[in-house]
């Protein structure tokens, strides 16, 4: 471990550097070995490995369908079932025959006439019944 | 310890800045925490966890870099609390059946290698490695110097480069790859 190891993590680190001291560093085999492993274990770091994939992603993936999701699909379908039943009472009422209103209406003749006398066919009574 | 953020809690920002937060830190928290805890799982509900805790105290009216590091110190607490509580310990790696066997030894490799570090030098080598934040950062979440966060990081790659040898010998193609800024 020496300043070399200093100098070129600062440099990967985005950090300033003196350029002199990073020349020197990287004149140095050493330096330059440290550089490739430094950056090879970044490489390494930032890989995702299988199980660490965007959680949030894959969990989306994996349950399918999040509400949000739900409530378009009721929405669509809410949509589809309006036009299909407008659309076919549309074609219904179109078919369908209006009876013309009759010229004239007569009233039937009676068959039988029902006549009613008080003191015979019912009796009044104070209070009623 | 003192705290670095006291001060800032007086006062907060509005709840959009609050999901403002969590769109453009979500991913470098959930990293973090998968590090940490060796379980996408459990870290994706410490970073619900996080969030939450984000929601209900509010976001400090700082600067990006304070409030970066405000919110990676409510991570690291909740990492730290759920190992100490012992739900889950890190040397502990999720087995993912799609991954190819050679991706699962590596990741295996990684988990045990990290889970053998001292705590606070995993979290400075993670915070800094995984998450790509700055040394200034990192000490600001960590509770430390900028000077500690250097020494312990050379001293954090050096042991890694130990244990993890086999794999970086392995690695044919290497990319440079800022870990800061925009590339969070």
């Amino acid at each position: 471990m020496n300043d070399t190891d200093l100098i070129i993590d600062a440099f990967i680190d985005d950090e300033a550097v003196d350029v002199d001291a990073l020349r020197r560093a990287l004149a140095d085999p050493a330096g330059r070995e440290y550089l490739i492993e430094a950056l090879a274990l970044r490489t390494l770091m930032t890989a995702e490995p299988g199980g660490m994939v965007d959680a949030f992603q894959t969990r989306r993936r994996a349950t399918g369908w999040s509400a949000r999701s739900w409530a378009a699909v009721a929405a669509l379908l809410t949509i589809v079932a309006s036009l299909v039943g407008y659309t076919a009472g549309t074609r219904t009422s179109d078919r369908q025959v209006v009876p013309e209103p009759a010229a004239s209406v007569h009233a039937p003749s009676p068959t039988k006439v029902i006549r009613l006398q008080p003191g015979i066919d019912w009796t009044e009574r104070v209070g009623g019944n | 310890m003192i705290d670095p953020f006291r001060g800032l809690y007086n006062q907060t920002l509005p709840v959009a800045d609050a999901e403002l937060l969590f769109s453009e830190h979500r991913s470098g928290v959930f990293r973090y925490l998968c590090r940490i805890v060796g379980h996408a799982e459990t870290a994706r509900d410490l970073t619900q966890e996080v969030f939450l805790r984000v929601s209900r105290a509010g976001v400090p009216e700082s600067g990006d870099a304070a409030v970066r590091a405000w919110l990676f110190r409510i991570a690291r607490n909740l990492a730290l609390n759920h190992i100490r509580d012992g739900k889950r310990r890190p040397q502990t790696v999720a087995i993912d059946e799609r991954a190819a066997p050679p991706t699962q030894e590596i990741g295996a490799a990684i988990a045990e290698a990290l889970a053998a570090l001292p705590d606070v030098d995993r979290d400075v080598f993670v915070l800094r490695e995984s998450v790509g934040l700055s040394y200034e950062d990192i000490a600001a979440a960590c509770g430390l110097t900028v000077e500690a966060i250097r020494s312990r990081l050379r001293r954090t790659r050096q042991e890694l480069r130990e244990r993890l040898r086999g794999a970086i010998r392995a690695q044919r193609v290497v990319r440079f790859k800022r870990m800061s800024g925009d590339e969070r």
